[in-house]
């Protein structure tokens, strides 16, 4: 489980902080990034099983992070890449599955314990 | 002048005949058969009255010629008989093949050799043609000739139908006088008994062959020209009256004056010439009336004609340009005029159609039109007494002047220039006029009404369309007003879903490490809290935002000292500012009063220099002052923070700014609707909000308020 690799795209600190923190003692090793270009940089290193990926994000959105990313895709693939926003806005959540996503989740339907369960889910584990 | 002239009459009609059967149907093979025999033998008929009265030519040349029409003569039968009345050329053709090869040897010594003909002598005092050897077999030939077309004629007989039967043994009949006769007369005769002074009697044997086709054509519908015949016996019938009574008149007269015999040429040529002048002098006549009409004077036009042409005309003519321009032109056509034209009136628009386009422009002003109006007569321009009123109308060359009224309206003035010839207006001219004006007057103020209608409905059409546009772009309005709804109310839930989530995951979190850490639970709950104010103040600002859309945000103006209330947010933000170890403070020199809303004044500072501790790195400084500026205050809150992009800062006061690398989205934390609501209620208060930034540097947010 130790090499399971998470990326957490969030902006809001404290949000950030808590994801990391419970998914973290979950046994996964996660790496966070605060806005859209530090998310679109760590994404085309590559390597992730899962980033979780903000829509709202300062200096460059979840959705054009997507765009470019699909442009130039990492030599090293990310397993999966789930949004995981409060924004239900249809069509862009439709763009943001067009550009690769796997699917949305929405921040206010989980709770730290059901966000675990889901990325086990999500990567097969535990 | 004896009998032998029956022989030219016979070729003219002939001439007539074939010609008509020819016109009839010009490509039907047995038409133009017949209309050649018709040809040739009254060529053949002219050619035997020069050969007895010779002009131009020698009488030799003359009986050569005729000769030469024989074997036409022969020739067309014999074409006529192999296709009539089907008009099929199938069996026609090796017949006459055949004919044509051996006439070729019997022309040669007709043409070229005294085989034929030795000699024209006058034997007796009468002229006659000594034959040679050859002569007897273009005998035998012919009989042989007509044997075959007998036998032709016999078969096509038989297999005709009964009409085509009638029709047949006519013209078979007539044919078969003709050629018996001219054999017994040219050939039998001169050869046996060594006579040919009786050529010219073969001339009238024609006479019973024409006798018999007309009766087919007119009994029996040969080749369908019965009508042609009938129309033109009269005018045949004319020509030849004619032609008798004025050259027997002339042989008469000149017999009896000069005592001399006319000599028959020049009898037939004064003859023909009667003849042209007789049939051209109809036409002529009429060709030379119609010229002079235009030059001279004619009191030619039927007034009761002209007034149902004109009627007519104006039941047919629905606008008024239509009505004008065609009744002008049938009066100027039919009076004669050299102008004329309609001067109409609607409301105060004069209009003014002339018949053509003079040098001079007509030309009149509503004092004209006042004017002429006043007598509410027909004016005549040589009636008229000198006046004002004539000499306006001689100015505009106007001859007569006729207004047009209906009961209810006055609607204009028919007005006529001079007559083309320069005579004067006769009481035909009058009367005419008078009889035109009432349905004129009618006609006129229809076609008013008509275009006013027409204009009308133009003017309703352009209405609807431009109702129908602007209804069109309301309707884009509010669709676009819907889509910024839509995106207003998933961007305000996303907002709203933040704070919820994070008030929402940390309460989960300090509940799980109530017992066992507190410390750290205490944390977690101080997280939430915090987040509930968000919250709240989020939803403060959205009721903001709605106020403002709605033009219902209501501000209470008082007089506010502004250094005072910007001191008391400087107190409130001590702790926030602290937290970052922010130098926050004020400066304000003396007292300045303002004009604003105590609460919204409040806010607006705060969010201005909340935004600024935000934006401001730890350590950094935020510095708020108010200065007099002329009959304003302007505040600046300015700070060492990370400084705004050029291209950002006009994005900055918009709802949910978008900023660079964003799709359609905000993308600070906060809810993007602080600036815009600063914005309006400065703007409400009557001032303006600007901001001057250098990146890494800092930015100062500077309004204005009124001062007092």
């Amino acid at each position: 489980m130790d090499n399971k690799k998470i990326l957490v795209v969030e902006d809001d600190q404290n949000t950030r902080n808590l994801y990391q923190r419970v998914l973290e003692s979950a046994g996964f090793k996660v790496d966070v990034a605060t806005d859209g270009a530090e998310g679109l940089t760590k994404c085309r290193e590559g390597g992730y099983d899962l980033v979780l990926l903000d829509i709202m994000l300062p200096k460059m959105d979840g959705i054009v992070l997507l765009g470019e990313l699909k442009k130039s895709p990492p030599k090293v693939p990310n397993k999966n890449i789930y949004m995981l926003t409060n924004l239900a806005h249809d069509p862009i959540l439709k763009e943001a599955i067009t550009l690769g996503a796997k699917d949305v989740l929405l921040k206010t339907d989980v709770n730290p314990e059901e966000l675990v369960n889901k990325v086990k889910e999500i990567l097969s584990v535990g | 002048m004896d009998i032998k002239i029956l022989g030219i009459l016979s070729g003219l009609f002939l001439f007539f005949l074939g010609f008509i059967v020819w016109y009839q149907n010009r490509k039907n093979p047995a038409n133009i058969s017949l209309s050649v025999f018709a040809a040739s033998s009254a060529l053949w008929c002219f050619c035997l009255y020069f050969y007895e009265n010779p002009v131009l030519y020698t009488p030799r040349v003359w009986i050569t010629l005729a000769y030469f029409f024989v074997f036409l003569m022969v020739g067309s039968t014999l074409y006529f008989s192999s296709v009539f009345p089907n008009g099929s050329t199938k069996e026609a053709t090796i017949p006459v093949v055949l004919y044509t090869i051996f006439s070729l040897p019997f022309i040669y010594f007709l043409f070229f050799t005294n085989y034929w003909i030795k000699d024209v002598v006058i034997v007796n005092a009468a002229r006659s043609t000594i034959t040679g050897p050859v002569y007897l077999y273009w005998g035998i030939f012919n009989l042989l000739s007509g044997i075959f077309i007998i036998n032709n004629f016999i078969k096509r007989y038989k297999a005709s139908s009964l009409l085509s039967r009638l029709q047949l043994r006519y013209v078979f009949v007539g044919i078969g006088i003709m050629a018996v006769s001219t054999l017994a007369v040219d050939v039998i005769v001169p050869v046996i008994f060594g006579n040919s002074s009786y050529f010219w009697v073969s001339s009238l044997f024609i006479i019973p062959f024409i006798g018999l086709s007309t009766y087919a054509i007119i009994k029996h519908r040969l080749f369908d020209i019965r009508l042609i015949i009938a129309r033109s016996v009269s005018y045949s019938l004319l020509l030849v009256i004619l032609g008798v009574i004025y050259s027997s008149g002339l042989f008469v007269i000149s017999s009896l004056i000069t005592k001399t015999p006319t000599p028959a040429s020049s009898l037939i040529s004064s003859t023909v010439l009667a003849l042209v002048i007789a049939f051209t002098f109809q036409p002529l006549r009429g060709l030379l009336e119609k010229t002079t009409d235009k030059v001279f004077f004619k009191e030619g036009y039927d007034t009761e004609s002209v007034l149902n042409t004109l009627s007519k005309t104006m039941a047919t003519s629905l606008t008024l340009n239509d009505l004008t321009t065609r009744v002008l032109s049938i009066i100027t056509s039919e009076l004669r005029l050299a102008d004329a034209a309609f001067v109409t009136m609607d409301g105060k628009n004069i209009q003014i159609v002339e018949s053509r386009i003079r040098n001079k422009k007509l030309e009149m002003t509503a004092g004209d039109i006042e004017k002429m109006k006043v007598t509410k007569k027909l004016l005549v321009l040589d009636e008229m007494e000198e006046s004002g009123l004539k000499k306006l109308m001689r100015d505009k060359e106007i001859f007569i002047s006729m207004p047009l009224s209906t009961k209810e309206h006055f609607i204009g003035f028919l007005l006529l220039g001079e007559k083309s010839s320069g005579e004067i207006f006769f009481d035909q001219d009058i009367n005419f006029l008078s009889i035109l004006g009432p349905e004129l007057s009618v006609a006129l103020e229809n076609a008013q009404r008509f275009e006013e209608i027409s204009k009308f409905n133009i003017t309703l059409q352009e209405e609807v369309k431009r109702a129908t546009r602007e209804l069109e772009s309301a309707n884009l309005k509010l669709k676009k007003l819907d889509q910024v709804k839509d995106e207003f109310i998933s961007i305000a839930s996303h907002d709203l879903r933040s704070p919820m989530a994070t008030v929402k995951n940390y309460i989960w979190l300090a509940r799980s490490e109530l017992g066992k850490t507190p410390a750290k639970a205490k944390e977690d709950l101080d997280i939430a809290l915090e987040s509930t104010e968000h919250g709240i103040s989020l939803v403060a600002d959205m009721l903001d935002v709605s106020r403002i859309e709605a033009g219902r945000i209501e501000l209470t103006p008082e007089k506010l000292d502004i250094g005072h209330e910007i001191t008391l947010v400087v107190e409130e933000l001590q702790k926030q500012a602290g937290d970052k170890k922010i130098n926050l403070g004020s400066e304000t020199s003396e007292e300045i009063n303002v004009k604003a809303d105590k609460e919204r004044l409040h806010q607006v500072i705060t969010n201005l220099a909340g935004n600024a501790i935000k934006f401001t790195p730890d350590g950094g400084r935020v510095t708020i002052t108010a200065v007099k500026a002329g009959n304003m205050v302007e505040i600046t809150v300015s700070d060492t923070g990370i400084g705004i992009k050029k291209e950002d800062i006009d994005k900055l006061f918009t709802k949910f700014g978008k900023l660079e690398n964003s799709t359609n989205l905000p993308t600070t934390a906060g809810t993007g609707l602080g600036l815009y609501i600063c914005k309006n209620i400065i703007e409400l208060s009557g001032g303006k909000i600007r901001v001057e930034s250098t990146l890494g540097k800092g930015s100062k947010f500077i309004f204005t308020l009124p001062s007092l």
